[in-house]
């Protein structure tokens, strides 16, 4: 198992596209900066890293294009069949897979938000706001954020899987988050908020995400992870049967 | 010992019946050639032997186990698929220690195998920019990885130039001298017939020829073409004399195992006018020609 996980993180940080993707997290980091509002006051430094560390969850969609790239990618550039080759067991690629783009997530995660830090808090200390010990929510909105692109990692491997091509899986994922999500979220608030954008709003907490405007807030972090470990498991599941029955022609 | 075994084979794709009861085993220390036109089910065949593809019935197992039930497959065997399988953004030398890495092998074969097919100077080159015949010789060096003792490979020569042919030839030899076992699909006849001990050949699914090779073509002079335009009572003649006869065109008779002189002896003796009789040598070709011929002239009687 090891080794496979050894295999995937070599072949993910082998391509440019990876590194591609880190650069445009980096570039968010920036983006980040500039969308948030300018610190009031009386803000404490907690709180403003609070804001930069639940605004760095912007970098989602680039993670699950990261995460639809593992298994779809295989699939486009045909190189699955020499991965099954090596690596014959199939649920075991899988859960290789799941955990380097979990890694790769973070990864896109910690890119960003090392450039918002690195330039901002420099601009913080420039106004006389000192950064003290991290409080409970700047490490929970901190947490949030990571954990919610992980799962999204997660997402797009399942989905990449499921529908055996990278751009299918980014075009599902997006026309799901941006034509259904606002739609369900306008004609059924209640199981909208069981909907993965809606879970990762829950467990960042942050104010603006795939889905944009709702009057019905999303779900706790917890049950917010509950939700989206469930669809990424459903993901994941679903990705398993159809991979372990599915001939590689 | 038996290598790969193939045991009733039969794979079908919706109403495409691609591999039909198909069986065949690969003895170790063998050069197997796996035969036939393209479409004929090589492809699903060896896919089928390497876990790739879920026979819909029948069995293709290496070892005596399927593919997946091996406890290390890319040490036990090297297998080359028609496509790269190397993403084109990856460098060939980052493609081989990720194969490396997955399938439990020393690093250090990565360079020894960029050595052995000659691609050492371009391991850091991307895939992308390479030719074919460069990644036909990528993708022998993954199936070369792990140093297995079978090597499972499609269509190898496809790309390779002749000196890469040459090069190909005297690799599967050395291995086979050495105990390994190969599995050699072709659909181009004189890379097989250079370099096989065995052949399989197959048509529409179905097996039409297993045999060892010499055996297939007829050795040298033993084969006897003649022309009469009383074909069918010389062919009755010699065939009541016990020689293999069979007739190849409307006034031509092909004879095994005997001499010109022998069946000279029979049509004259029976008063048999001949207007060519001469000791031939079959090509795989031929043979392939027939034998592919024939299935597909039952094809409507069935």
């Amino acid at each position: 198992m090891t080794g496979t996980i050894r295999a995937e993180l070599l072949k993910l940080f082998s391509i440019r596209t990876t590194w591609a993707l880190i650069a445009a997290s980096a570039a968010m980091g920036l983006l980040v900066l500039a969308g948030l509002p300018p610190p009031q006051e009386h803000a404490t430094g907690a709180a403003l890293l609070l804001e930069l560390f639940v605004a760095a969850s912007i970098t989602s969609p680039l993670v699950l294009a990261l995460g639809t790239l593992l298994v779809g990618g295989e699939f486009h550039h045909k190189t699955i069949s020499q991965t099954l080759l090596v690596t014959p067991n199939r649920g075991r690629l899988l859960v290789a897979k799941l955990l380097v783009g979990a890694a790769g997530g973070l990864a896109l995660s910690t890119a960003c938000l090392l450039v918002a830090l690195s330039v901002g808090l420099p601009a913080l200390a420039g106004r006389g706001v000192t950064i003290g010990m991290l409080d409970q929510r700047a490490v929970l909105g901190l947490v949030g954020s990571l954990a919610a692109n992980a799962l999204w990692a997660m997402l797009g491997v399942g989905l990449g899987a499921v529908l055996r091509s990278q751009v299918a899986a980014i075009v599902a994922a997006l026309v799901f988050n941006f034509a259904v999500d606002p739609v369900l979220q306008g004609i059924a608030p209640r199981l909208w908020r069981y909907l993965p954008a809606a879970a990762d709003q829950g467990l960042t907490k942050r104010p603006f995400s795939f889905a944009a405007i709702t009057s019905m807030p999303p779900l706790g972090r917890v049950a917010s992870l509950g939700v989206f470990l469930a669809w990424a498991g459903a993901a994941t599941l679903a990705a398993e049967l159809l991979l372990r029955q599915r001939d590689v022609t | 010992m038996q290598a790969i075994t193939v045991a009733g084979l039969t794979k079908r794709f919706g109403r495409t019946l691609a591999v039909d009861d198909l069986s065949f085993v690969v003895e170790t220390g063998t050069i197997t050639g796996f035969l036939g036109p393209n479409g004929a089910g090589k492809t699903t065949t060896i896919r089928s032997l390497l876990g790739l593809i879920t026979p819909t019935a029948g069995c293709a197992r290496i070892l005596d186990r399927d593919y997946v039930e091996l406890p290390a497959p890319s040490r036990t065997v090297g297998a080359l698929l028609e496509e790269a399988g190397a993403h084109p953004g990856r460098s060939a030398s980052a493609h081989l220690h990720a194969l490396a890495l997955a399938g439990g092998v020393p690093p250090g074969r990565v360079d020894e195998v960029l050595d052995l097919v000659g691609l050492r100077s371009d391991a850091r080159r991307r895939v992308g920019g390479f030719s074919t015949g460069m990644r036909r010789r990528l993708g022998l060096a993954a199936a070369l990885l792990g140093q297995p003792q079978i090597l499972v490979l499609d269509e190898p020569a496809s790309g390779l130039d002749p000196e890469g042919v040459r090069w190909l030839r005297q690799l599967l030899g050395g291995f086979a001298e050495a105990g390994g076992a190969v599995l050699v699909s072709s659909h181009v006849l004189a890379e097989v017939a250079e370099l096989a001990h065995h052949v399989v050949v197959i048509h529409h699914g179905r097996l039409v020829a297993d045999a060892p090779l010499p055996a297939l073509i007829g050795s040298g002079h033993e084969l006897v073409r003649v022309r009469t335009p009383a074909a069918h009572q010389l062919l009755e003649r010699l065939a009541r004399a016990g020689a293999a006869v069979t007739q190849v065109g409307p006034e031509t008779l092909e004879v095994q195992g005997r001499s010109p002189a022998w069946v000279g002896a029979i049509a004259s003796s029976n008063g048999i006018v001949l207007h060519e009789l001469s000791a031939a040598t079959r090509t795989l070709e031929d043979v392939f020609l027939q034998l592919t011929g024939q299935t597909q002239a039952k094809e409507p009687g069935q």
